[in-house]
């Protein structure tokens, strides 16, 4: 087999691993594999290199009831682990934006496990028995985190914290919005990108449109253009969730 | 022990039936598997939903796990990734997504040698593929970034970043192409 042929073989290794095929070459592939050793390997190679990248978020801790449900599953009955035994991410040398990325990461564990299980960061905090949502907005490469929430579920408000500096073009600025599962949007505004707490005043429209089914979409856009509907190129798109207490 | 080795060792024990190493495999690993859940499936309900049917699998198939493939907490958050890829296609479920991490151990099992690859896996750390992103021009680089962390079809990336459908085909494949080398020199140099 040629090398042009083995490179092809190996991409769509890659792509099966990544989950862009399209099905009918994914089930093709997967045909493929079960019969070719060689395939497989590939198919493993590109886990292990993929699999990096999952290793590169912060975590966050799922509900306890999550284990409960495995635990019902499975017919046993054993309490979880001590929680102290989490495994790094990394252990190596890393370059500088590797280490904000886990700087970055580490922080929002800290705080995005207090915005959404209960914590008492933010504003309003004090209010209890109420809802709230509260999302997180992750860029990867940079480990750039924003920490979003609002007040109450009907706060005309939300409270945003850039964790640190992050770098826009002149003339361009971050555009969030809140989009619903029908796929409408509505501005929120402009996004802070300087480390910093701030305030950000929902329309009546974004505000009811703050579901546990929408999103917030951000956008990196010319300053000058009119704000109204999502017009550049879409940055990050990051659920809503709803916490309650 | 390193941390590592201990995972390899509650997978190990998990393997065996052990519901105590379970556990703390489960409390080691699971808000890193969550969080890629979460980041893929954009929804709590369902990627509280995808955890769970991720470790009551890693119960039933502790036993396949092969240390010399890769780090234990790859695999766990592949069983995880191919089951969100999964819940997105599920109106298309002939897709046999989360099969295939068990097909692929199993083919495995038999063989004997290592490639480059898993042989320098231990050395290879994740400040590797952060610096071979580096390398990916900024579309090559979002267009994979997008399909691992949002579980984005070629289509789906081609709306997202309004771009052709066959231009985005070619920078995947392109800066997959560039990842897989440069992953490679970093492991030999």
């Amino acid at each position: 087999m040629s090398d042009m042929q083995d490179d092809d073989r190996n991409l769509d290794a890659a792509e099966y691993v990544l989950g862009t095929l399209s099905p009918e070459a994914a089930q093709a592939f997967g045909r493929q594999m079960r019969q070719d050793p060689a395939l497989a390997r590939a198919v493993a190679d590109w886990e292990t290199r993929l699999g990096r990248l999952g290793e590169d978020l912060p975590a966050v801790e799922p509900p306890a009831e999550v284990w409960q449900g495995i635990a019902d599953d499975l017919g046993i009955s054993r309490p979880t682990g001590p929680a102290d035994s989490r495994p790094a991410a990394n252990d190596g040398a890393v370059k500088r934006w590797r280490l904000a990325a886990i700087a970055a990461s580490t922080a929002a564990v800290v705080l995005a496990g207090a915005l959404w299980f209960g914590g008492s960061a933010g504003v309003g905090s004090g209010a209890a028995n109420t809802s709230r949502f509260a999302s997180m907005i992750y860029d990867q490469p940079t480990g750039m985190s924003w920490l979003i929430h609002s007040a109450r579920a009907d706060s005309s408000e939300l409270a945003v914290e850039a964790l640190q500096d992050y770098a826009v073009p002149e003339g361009k600025t971050l555009r969030m919005y809140v989009r619903s599962a029908a796929g409408q949007a509505s501005l929120v505004g402009d996004l802070p990108h300087q480390a910093g707490r701030y305030v950000m005043n929902l329309s009546p429209d974004a505000r009811d449109m703050m579901q546990p089914d929408s999103e917030l979409v951000v956008a990196m856009e010319d300053a000058g253009a009119a704000k109204g509907q999502v017009s550049g190129k879409i940055m990050w798109v990051t659920p809503i969730a709803l916490r309650r207490g | 022990m390193a941390e590592r080795e201990q995972l390899e060792a509650w997978l190990a024990a998990t393997a065996r039936g052990d519901e105590q190493a379970f556990g703390q495999l489960y409390s080691a690993t699971s808000s890193q598997l969550y969080s890629l859940l979460l980041r893929i499936l954009r929804s709590p309900e369902r990627a509280q939903d995808a955890l769970q049917d991720a470790y009551v699998r890693i119960w039933q198939k502790a036993h396949t796990y092969a240390p010399e493939r890769g780090a234990p907490l790859t695999w766990l958050l592949s069983i995880a990734r191919y089951r969100a890829l999964d819940m997105l296609r599920r109106k298309q479920p002939e897709v046999a997504m989360p099969e295939e991490p068990d097909r692929v151990a199993t083919l495995l099992e038999d063989e004997q040698s290592l490639s480059p690859l898993e042989e320098n896996e231990n050395q290879q750390s994740l400040s590797a593929i952060n610096a071979c992103l580096g390398d990916l021009s900024d579309e090559q680089r979002q267009c994979v970034l997008l399909a691992y962390y949002e579980g984005l079809t070629h289509q789906e990336l081609a709306e997202r970043m309004d771009a052709p459908l066959g231009t985005v085909k070619s920078w995947i494949r392109r800066g997959l192409l560039r990842l897989r080398d440069c992953l490679a020199e970093e492991a030999t140099s």
